[in-house]
């Protein structure tokens, strides 16, 4: 059973990215019952002291209580004092805590049976409609920068709950997860759309938007969410992170997206940043190279994943190096690499790698057995029996053209095969294709099939032809450097 | 005897005293010191006081003091020795002076080390004689004694019979700013009165004494005698004196009456109704003035025309002059100017009476038995002011109406409404609060800098105390820059000026104001700035607060007996900038003050009000020790902070609102950004009105509609600006 402790400490860690486990401090009622009575009262003062105390503690402790009481003491002392713009950001802290904890724990509480506490804290105030009436009251400077605008309470609520969720498996929580994914992320949406036009200044809320927006498959609206929060600060890797990443899916959503891809384009710089002000995070220096990589920009893609591998090396990064050398034709070093990706249990992309490198030295008969040892891990296709098929040619063997597994359902998989079978080299393949990568596949099958027909000349034009159409992140793009590199055409 | 021969007259007698031996009433000082122990600082071993009344009232007396000096301090502040007394109503005589050396040397007072001088202070006119004396060899472990004897030449209040004791020796220290008062080891007070007398008797004080009575003769003796009387301490802000003194008070009568009747006696036609009076006070005032008005007239008639001067050479000091006798000379003491200001008012249909008063001169005097305690005469006018008593005093340079000064709440006083009218008061009149009120005003000039005007309303004790530094204070130009800069202690202004107003005025109290330029308001271009204000710069200035005695160096109880407020009202403001306040004071109390805090926004201007109450303090040490770390603390206490900037970014977004297709753009995706999608659509809209295939705009448009829930739209939308070839 999830404890109302644990769950208190996945609250603050969503706000404040910290949950203590140092001991309480000393509270400073407790306090003044030690010592004598004081020379000077101030009953205002007490409110501001102990609320400061209280919050502090609750820092700690996560104890609900103890919220509660910083809540009533620092409403104690902005009635006092309104306008101290201190107290008020710090009651609004506090409440703002209380309207995410009544807002998302309460019902998850009522659900199971539990929390008598929380929800005797929910049905105490409204503390969304506090939360609101203190946002309001706030004075203007406050509305500024970091602060986090009352409806990130219903957003922060929501991911607490799925945090807490996914944390805990018992029968009343997979009852309480009924909850369908798509209401979760259409209340998530509408809370931080209403948040951004509550405090446009807000980043983290943009920021939130973006994900939120990416999630709902909303990539256009994801985009201009972190551009604005970018806008609005430039220095978070996270929020040049999600820009890219923004750009990149749009770069993404037709199925391909090559070196000319203007989205492609603006993600590159965007994951580099993110690279750069965050170096320990190998996730977005992954990222950063994998772009570079798509780009051909392999330089730069070297760069920030032998950068970034000599912090934190990691099997992605080592093969985004990897990639990066095998692009700037530095064989041996971008095989020994991916043997050691090999070595280490990393089968796939090493054993492609590995392949790619085969090719680009004309191994056909070492590229072959690299691609059938790949093939383990993934079905076998139509290009995968045609490459098997070319390179036992390009070995010397009389082989026959395998039966192709087509799938029925994909035009461009029944095209290829067809004009496989056909056996002629034409150009008829490439009028077919509808974007980047089929036109890379098709220059690609045509050249195999000039070279075929012993039409070098066709075939190294027809390569050409492929990797002039920068579908960097295709096979066959990387395929038709890498037989243009061979020096067999 | 005119004045060079008195003192002829006195020289010679004391010579031939000190010479001669006159009959000693101490025992022998060998006896004296032999008996005492040596303590520290000083000691009086050995205090007697005679005295002695005639049937007819008449009296002599004889005094002496054994003080013996243990330490340098002491040494240095018994250097000197004064006896004070009245020419015009007794003798004094010097009987002896000696020193007992440490070395066991008798040593007498040299003829060249005794003087006698007269006169007062500044404007003081009167029979007041002192006798100076120094003795050789006065250093530590040295012991000095002194006899001497007086006898009445006149009696000021003939009707009663009445002294006191008084065993302590009053020793002023060198430099005469302080005194001392050292523990008494054995004091002997001796009153010998004729046996028909009828005497009433008040004993007081911590320690008790002896009593002896017996009848030798025709005559009473009452003898009094103490041990051990504890030194008293002499510091500022101490309680009254009296109550901690062990004595004895005698007088003949409980009846003030006789002082009041006295006084009037003493009166008697001087107050006028002559021609040139009624003349005056008609010239002063019309029959439709109300009686408050003609108060007021004859308060500045006699403001600007009769100066205060004490004139009684040969007069005793009691008896007034004739209120014509005062217009001539124009000026005149207190009895004078009452008498001038009686005549003129009760010309004037005014009814007013004069009033004894006794100021903290004269501490607190207990007046339970009658005697002459007063040392002030005013004019109590029991329904001038609207109906209510009013208490008048012209006797100050200058001061606001009606002169009556705060110092004196608590004081005794004597209202005589005529014969056998004569009531003890306790001066309650309705005084001015004491306050001191620091305005400040912050804002920033045309030229952009920086600047504080200041200004400081003052009333009651406050006031008057300026007032009175402003007229005494010889370097005053430069002690008010100094006082006015402590508004701001640790500022350096770029300029700086000081001045007070209405230091004359009879009805406005005295004010200061200060101007404060601090330099170009705004640093680095960032048009922001930030205020600060507290109630310290208004202790700084009237509260001696942040200069309270250690407690650990205090021995008297703490005592103001005034209730006071100090006050902070600042408006702060700055051109189109709006505040912020960044700390705050709040409300304090203790069991010796209350503070009161508050702020609000008026329009672009933001107020502060911060105001100290304290009550009247009459503190034990240790309260006075919880007092003082209650100051302290106040002071620790936070203070505001009001912040003044930039905040709205609405007018920076509608400022670049223009015709042209880009800045509408620009003000679009500003609306974006501002979370103002509404706006961002309907301009978007517009915009594509004008410009059907703006890729950007139908790109505005897609956001907009995305963010306000119109999710098909907005797809298409999206559409649309990439066919057009627009890459966010």
């Amino acid at each position: 059973m999830i404890s109302r402790q644990k769950l208190l400490c996945t609250i603050s860690m969503a706000l404040l990215a910290s949950c203590g486990t140092q001991p309480a401090k000393p509270q400073v009622a407790e306090k003044l019952d030690a010592q004598q009575r004081p020379l000077i009262r101030s009953e205002a003062g007490d409110h501001r002291a102990q609320g400061l105390a209280f919050y502090r503690q609750w820092e700690q402790t996560r104890e609900l209580e103890v919220l509660r009481k910083a809540e009533e003491h620092l409403s104690a002392a902005l009635a006092d004092q309104p306008d101290d713009v201190r107290y008020q950001r710090l009651y609004y802290d506090v409440v703002m805590s209380l309207a995410i904890f009544a807002d998302s724990m309460s019902a998850f509480f009522s659900s199971i049976g539990e929390g008598v506490e929380v929800r005797r804290l929910a049905e105490a105030k409204d503390w969304q409609h506090v939360l609101e009436e203190q946002f309001e009251a706030m004075h203007p400077s406050l509305k500024q920068g970091d602060l986090p605008p009352p409806a990130v309470a219903t957003y922060l609520g929501e991911r607490v709950m799925k945090k807490a969720l996914e944390g805990q498996r018992s029968a009343p929580i997979e009852a309480a997860e009924q909850q369908p994914q798509k209401e979760s992320l259409e209340v998530q949406r509408a809370a931080l759309i209403k948040a951004v036009q509550q405090q446009p200044q807000h980043v983290a809320s943009w920021l939130n938007l973006s994900e939120v927006l990416s999630d709902t498959r909303e990539y256009h609206l994801a985009l201009q969410a972190a551009k604005t929060a970018a806008s609005l600060n430039g220095d978070v890797a996270d929020v040049n992170y999600r820009l890219g990443r923004a750009y990149y899916i749009l770069s993404e959503i037709d199925g391909c997206s090559g070196a000319n891809d203007p989205y492609l384009r603006k993600s590159a710089p965007a994951m580099a940043k993110a690279a750069h002000q965050a170096p320990d995070n190998s996730r977005y220096a992954f990222s950063a190279a994998f772009t570079y990589n798509a780009l051909e920009v392999y330089p730069l893609a070297l760069s920030v994943a032998r950068e970034s591998n000599a912090r934190n090396s990691t099997p992605a990064l080592m093969e985004q190096k990897a990639d990066a050398l095998l692009g700037l034709g530095r064989l041996d070093e971008a095989e020994a690499l991916y043997q050691q990706l090999l070595d280490t249990g990393n089968h796939w992309g090493a054993l492609h790698g590995l392949y790619s490198v085969a090719i680009h030295r004309g191994h056909w008969q070492a590229a072959r057995d690299y691609l059938v040892e790949s093939r383990q891990d993934f079905p076998e296709s139509v290009y995968s029996q045609l490459m098997e098929y070319w390179l036992e040619r390009l070995a010397g063997k009389t082989t026959e053209l395998p039966i192709l597994p087509v799938n029925e359902a994909d035009p461009w998989s029944v095209a290829v095969a067809d004009y496989a079978i056909l056996g002629e080299a034409s150009d008829a393949l490439a009028a077919r294709a509808r974007n980047a990568c089929q036109l890379a596949e098709a220059h690609f099958y045509q050249a195999m099939q000039y070279w075929e027909a012993g039409d070098s000349e066709g075939a190294r034009r027809e390569l050409e032809q492929a990797k002039a159409t920068k579908a960097g992140k295709h096979v066959d793009h990387a395929l038709a450097r890498a037989f243009l590199a061979s020096g067999a055409f | 005897m005119t004045l060079p021969n008195k003192l002829l007259f006195c020289v010679g007698v004391l010579a031939l005293s000190v010479f001669c031996r006159a009959e000693r009433v101490a025992p022998p000082l060998a006896e004296l010191v032999a008996e005492w122990a040596s303590g520290g600082g000083a000691e009086v071993l050995y205090a007697y006081d005679r005295r002695e009344f005639q049937p007819d009232h008449h009296w002599h007396s004889v005094h002496y003091r054994a003080i013996r000096i243990n330490d340098i301090e002491a040494a240095r502040d018994y250097g000197r020795i004064r006896l004070g007394f009245n020419h015009y109503y007794s003798d004094l005589e010097l009987d002896y002076a000696n020193v007992l050396t440490p070395e066991g040397e008798l040593k007498s007072v040299a003829e060249d080390a005794l003087q006698e001088s007269t006169g007062g202070g500044q404007d003081f006119y009167e029979d007041r004689s002192g006798l100076t004396f120094s003795l050789p060899d006065i250093k530590p472990g040295a012991v000095l004694e002194f006899q001497f004897r007086r006898k009445s030449r006149k009696l000021s209040l003939d009707s009663v019979v009445r002294d006191d004791s008084f065993s302590y020796w009053y020793q002023m220290t060198v430099g005469g700013m302080g005194a001392r008062m050292d523990p008494v080891r054995q004091a002997t007070y001796e009153l010998v009165v004729p046996q028909e007398l009828s005497l009433h008797k008040r004993v007081s004080g911590p320690v008790e004494p002896d009593y002896q009575h017996s009848v030798v003769g025709d005559k009473q003796h009452h003898v009094w005698t103490w041990q051990s009387l504890p030194k008293v301490h002499i510091e500022r802000a101490m309680p009254p004196l009296q109550p901690m003194l062990s004595m004895v008070q005698v007088s003949s009568s409980r009846d003030w009456n006789l002082v009041g009747d006295w006084t009037l006696d003493l009166m008697d036609g001087k107050v006028s109704t002559s021609t040139e009076i009624q003349r005056l006070a008609r010239s002063l005032a019309s029959d439709n003035d109300s009686p408050h008005t003609k108060v007021q007239k004859v308060y500045a008639w006699v403001q600007q025309n009769i100066r205060y001067v004490f004139a009684h050479l040969g007069r005793g000091g009691y008896e007034p002059h004739t209120a014509e006798e005062i217009l001539k000379q124009g000026y005149g003491d207190c009895k004078d100017q009452t008498v001038l200001v009686l005549s003129l008012l009760r010309a004037l249909d005014i009814e007013a009476y004069p009033a004894l008063v006794a100021t903290r001169r004269q501490n607190q005097p207990d007046t339970t038995l009658v005697s002459l305690p007063f040392d002030h005469m005013v004019v109590w006018l029991p329904n001038a002011d609207q109906g209510r008593p009013l208490w008048l005093d012209t006797t100050g340079d200058r001061t606001l109406f009606p002169g009556f000064s705060s110092y004196l709440e608590g004081q005794p006083g004597l209202i005589i409404e005529g014969r056998g009218k004569s009531r003890l008061v306790e001066l309650d009149p309705r005084l001015p609060d004491n306050f001191a009120v620091l305005n400040l005003h912050y804002y920033v000039d045309d030229r952009e800098h920086l600047r504080v005007d200041a200004s400081v309303d003052l009333s009651g004790i406050y006031e008057q105390s300026m007032r009175n530094w402003w007229v005494t204070d010889s370097e005053r130009e430069s002690s008010l820059r100094d006082l006015i800069h402590q508004v701001f202690p640790g500022a350096t202004p770029e300029m700086f000026q000081a001045e007070v107003t209405d230091a004359d005025s009879l009805w406005h109290g005295i004010g200061l104001k200060g101007y404060f330029d601090f330099g170009p308001a705004w640093q680095e271009g960032e048009k922001s700035t930030a205020y600060t204000l507290g109630l310290p710069q208004v202790f700084r200035l009237f509260g001696n607060l942040a200069s309270l005695q250690a407690p650990q160096d205090r021995y008297q109880p703490w005592y103001e007996p005034y209730a006071l407020q100090l006050s902070v009202r600042a408006t702060m403001e700055a051109e189109g900038l709006t505040p912020a306040v960044l700390a705050s004071g709040v409300d304090v109390e203790s069991d010796f003050f209350k503070v009161h805090q508050s702020g609000r926004a008026e329009g672009d201007s933001y107020k502060v009000e911060v105001d100290y109450f304290r009550e009247p303090l009459n503190l034990s040490l240790e309260e006075y020790r919880r007092y003082h770390s209650a100051i302290n603390q106040l002071g620790n206490q936070e203070s505001w902070t009001v912040a003044f900037s930039e905040t709205d970014t609405e007018t920076a977004s509608t400022a670049v609102a223009a015709d042209d297709l880009q800045s509408q753009l620009k003000l679009a995706r500003q609306h974006l950004e501002q979370g103002r999608f509404e706006e961002a659509l309907t301009l978007a809209e517009r915009i594509l009105d004008i410009e059907y295939d703006n890729g950007e705009a139908w790109y505005i448009l897609a956001s907009a509609q995305g963010f306000t829930g119109m999710v098909d739209e907005s797809i298409r939308s999206f559409g649309r600006a990439e066919s057009l070839g627009y890459v966010p």
